[in-house]
């Protein structure tokens, strides 16, 4: 066991009440401290499941989920994993709270009982690192979506965890909202903490350090998001769609004119083809 | 035959303190048998202009009209309206109401009192284009899954015969399995002679679609034009009010650097030119 | 134009203001003095006074006046109505007379009252929520009510429902409004016909509307867990509430002024 394993799955199984398959079944992961890791697959492929694992909001029905070393199945491992792990969901309408901007993000350190002092400084933290720092007296409604999203995050990090999962957090949003959330999650993964995206969108995978495909509730593949590009037919039956510009620079490593450690970035793309 | 939207402005609250201009000077057209994309962000005022193609709002000033009918209130030109052009919100299948498909997918027509013996016909004919079979015309529609909830709402729109379809950002929420069938659906309503309003925000989307693009920024339309043309504009100028896509910008990247690269959105041909471009 | 759209009249405005840093309880307290202060005043000078008081809170909250104003908009309807059953229901001394139609001299001073009356509590309630926050009046009610938990009242979950619903009502009037257009869209006539008729056409609305009433509240529940949430035990506040000198003198103002107000009207009012 490496030390800086933050969260680690073993064999885990869900099963929905009433349900007659899994929809998830024999996990193994384990995500190191300060991964970036996408969890990738269509509707329906488990993923969003496998998501609530990580901060105990799901309990398996076979197998054990740890996080930070605690088993999420006992009441201190479940404190544990809420304080570890926190979430952004797909819709920030149904995430919000409070009417006023700073008072929603103080919502999750009120309930850890912090000092009004210590609160205070996370919340005007998150806002900040959120991008949102002009607007923590503005009230909720005045908020677009892209921001609601954005404040729907600050939320999340006020609680200063370790890790942070984005639900099919980009679904709702336009592309400006979808950029603008990019930018604050490469922010904070370059601070140090822990991401899971949960998503079917490729195009958000780019800078992530490895992703994993679900398929039918199972983990069928396992790499870093250029390993995954590169792939064939495998990601037409995963459900997996590749973006325009990803598929020019799959195109150009095939014709041998780019090498295939050059991320499918516009700016390393144009650099590489100039020299 | 087709939608005119002519210098069409829209004003919500008028006269008093929330007083707001949505729409300010917008003109397109849309032809039966082809296919429009609104390109916008969120309040750029597409979901507005979206709600005057059937009359649920009615222009403060210009005019709207469909096949010559003018969209206005009285005359019976608003049932008119509605029932010639099909209105597809966002996450259509929100609306769904009904305990089967079948009622479901009715509930238009009886209400546009369609007689009964050839509403069967109506309700299948729209449930087979969106690709729902026969064996779940009497299941609950909310026990389907998303993809398949979402074409029987479409279905529930189709029945009622329209001959234009707008559709609010009908791929939103969708995996590429089911963006891709939505997609083909709508291809294949235009090949039958369907006009489609696609409003969306992903211009790569519409580049590779549509007939016509129509993009809105604030209310006012700052391009209007074939695919061909706006992307010409989109590479030679920074367009307000868009995210240019990614392949778009690096094409025109390329381009200033000297590459020989056509306006493109297809990626092979894109990866093709610069191949030969370099090899030169 | 999306925050035109969402928002409601009525709500908390956030400025910076003498009426907006007073203590939530101290609000809720005084605004209750002053509603029944208005309900027993009944001649001009009561609502003179009422009237200038409230012009002076308004100035001190610096809230728009129009904001002010609008939260009279979604009852005007009641008001006109109570006003005109008085006018024309009330027996007494005849004013004026066209047919049946009668108009007393009683009736027209009843008629103002009440309207003047419906006009002052909404408007007085409404800027008791436009200068504070869902959040501060929650704290504000929870703290109110908490002697009473000993009898196993539930304070604190009271306070919390009332927060989110708050929060989610102009959400819901947005949905409400895009489920009538989609279903109109679909050829649905909304508005046609006699009551029975007019409920089964709302069906196809009402329907909808719960299944996302629901999903929501699934959701929101689910993300306020994952926010560590676990009811009233143990959380704290980002600013925990403070009584201060400020808010015993605007209560007392409240208490004295209501009291005052009754009684000079009262007399003013004498033979």
């Amino acid at each position: 066991m490496t030390e800086n394993c933050l969260v680690r799955f073993s064999g885990v199984s869900y099963t929905y009440p009433e349900a007659a398959a899994p929809a998830i079944a024999d996990i193994d992961l384990k995500i190191a401290s300060g991964e970036w890791i996408a969890v990738l697959g269509c509707n329906g492929s488990g993923k969003s499941t496998l998501a609530k694992h990580l901060n105990a909001l799901l309990i398996p029905t076979q197998g054990d989920c740890f996080v930070n070393e605690f088993n999420t199945r006992g009441e201190d491992g479940k404190r544990s994993a809420r304080r570890a792990v926190s979430m952004v969901f797909q819709n920030p309408e149904n995430q919000i709270i409070a009417a006023v901007v700073e008072e929603d993000v103080a919502f999750g350190p009120e309930n850890l009982g912090l000092s009004p002092e210590e609160i205070r400084a996370r919340v005007s933290w998150a806002l900040d690192v959120s991008g949102l720092g002009k607007m923590a007296r503005k009230p909720v409604y005045a908020l677009s979506g892209g921001q609601k999203q954005r404040l729907a995050v600050a939320g999340a990090i006020a609680q200063k965890p370790p890790c942070l999962v984005m639900d099919e957090a980009t679904t709702m949003l336009d592309p400006r909202g979808r950029q603008d959330l990019m930018e604050v999650l490469s922010t904070l993964h370059s601070g140090g903490m822990t991401l899971v995206s949960i998503t079917h969108r490729l195009e958000e995978i780019l800078r992530c350090d490895r992703c994993i495909v679900l398929s039918g509730g199972r983990i069928s593949w396992n790499g870093t998001p250029r390993e995954l590009f590169l792939l064939g037919e495998e990601l037409a039956m995963w459900g997996l769609e590749v973006p325009g510009m990803v598929k020019v620079w799959r195109e150009l490593v095939q014709k041998g004119l780019l090498e295939a450690k050059i991320p499918p970035l516009m700016g390393e793309m144009v650099e590489a083809l100039c020299r | 035959m087709s939608i005119d939207v002519k210098g069409l402005v829209h004003v919500y609250h008028p006269g008093t303190p929330l007083e707001t201009k949505a729409l300010d000077g917008v003109s397109f057209k849309a032809e039966k048998g082809s296919w429009v994309a609104v390109v916008g962000h969120t309040g750029s005022g597409k979901s507005t202009l979206a709600q005057h193609l059937n009359g649920l709002l009615l222009p403060t000033e210009g005019s709207v009209s469909v096949d010559g009918i003018e969209v206005r209130q009285g005359e019976g030109s608003l049932r008119k309206v509605r029932q010639k052009v099909g209105l597809v919100f966002q996450y259509p299948e929100q609306q769904l109401f009904e305990e089967t498909v079948f009622k479901e997918v009715s509930f238009g027509p009886r209400n546009w009192g369609i007689p009964a013996d050839t509403l069967k016909d109506r309700v299948e004919e729209a449930l087979g284009l969106v690709g729902i079979g026969s064996d779940l015309y009497e299941a609950n529609p909310f026990r389907l899954s998303g993809g398949q909830k979402r074409r029987v709402a479409i279905a529930s729109v189709l029945s009622s015969g329209p001959d234009y379809l707008v559709l609010d950002e009908p791929t939103a929420g969708l995996d590429s399995p089911g963006r891709r069938q939505l997609l083909d659906l709508l291809s294949n309503l235009k090949a039958l002679g369907r006009g489609i309003i696609h409003i969306t925000h992903d211009m790569e989307l519409a580049l590779g679609l549509a007939d016509m693009i129509l993009v809105l920024d604030e209310g006012r339309s700052s391009l209007w034009g074939r695919p061909d043309i706006i992307l010409g504009e989109l590479i030679e100028r920074d367009v307000r009010g868009l995210v240019i896509p990614d392949m778009v910008r690096f094409a025109g990247r390329l381009r200033d650097l000297g590459f020989e690269v056509p306006l493109t959105w297809e990626p092979p041909v894109l990866a093709e030119a610069i191949y030969r471009s370099q090899g030169r | 134009m999306r925050f035109l759209n969402n928002m409601t009249l009525g709500q908390y405005v956030p400025v910076e203001s003498l009426v907006h840093h007073l203590d939530p309880r101290c609000k809720i307290v005084g605004v209750l003095f002053c509603l029944v202060g208005v309900f027993m005043v009944k001649g001009p000078l009561g609502f003179l006074m009422w009237g200038l008081l409230f012009l002076l809170l308004v100035s001190a909250s610096r809230v728009p006046a129009r904001l002010v104003l609008s939260t009279v908009r979604p009852v005007w309807i009641l008001v006109a109505f109570t006003a005109v059953i008085h006018l024309f229901f009330t027996r007494g001394e005849p004013l004026f007379s066209w047919g049946i139609v009668e108009i007393t001299r009683e009736g027209a001073v009843m008629a103002a009252r009440m309207g003047l009356r419906l006009v002052l509590l909404v408007m007085y309630a409404g800027l008791l929520t436009l200068t504070t926050s869902p959040t501060e009046l929650a704290d504000g009610l929870e703290s109110l009510f908490s002697p009473f938990r000993r009898f196993g009242f539930p304070a604190h979950e009271l306070a919390m429902m009332m927060t989110i619903a708050l929060r989610f009502i102009p959400t819901l009037l947005n949905e409400t409004e895009r489920i009538m257009k989609a279903q109109i869209a679909r050829g649905a006539e909304l508005e046609r016909g006699g009551p029975l008729r007019r409920l089964r056409a709302f069906i196809p609305v009402l329907v909808p509307l719960f299944v996302i009433v629901f999903q929501r509240a699934d959701d929101l529940a689910t993300a306020m867990e994952a926010r560590n949430y676990t009811g009233g035990e143990g959380r704290s506040r980002m600013h925990p509430l403070k009584w201060s000198v400020r808010d015993t003198t605007a209560l007392l103002f409240s208490v004295i002024f209501s009291f005052a107000a009754v009684f000079l009207d009262g007399r003013a009012l004498l033979p």
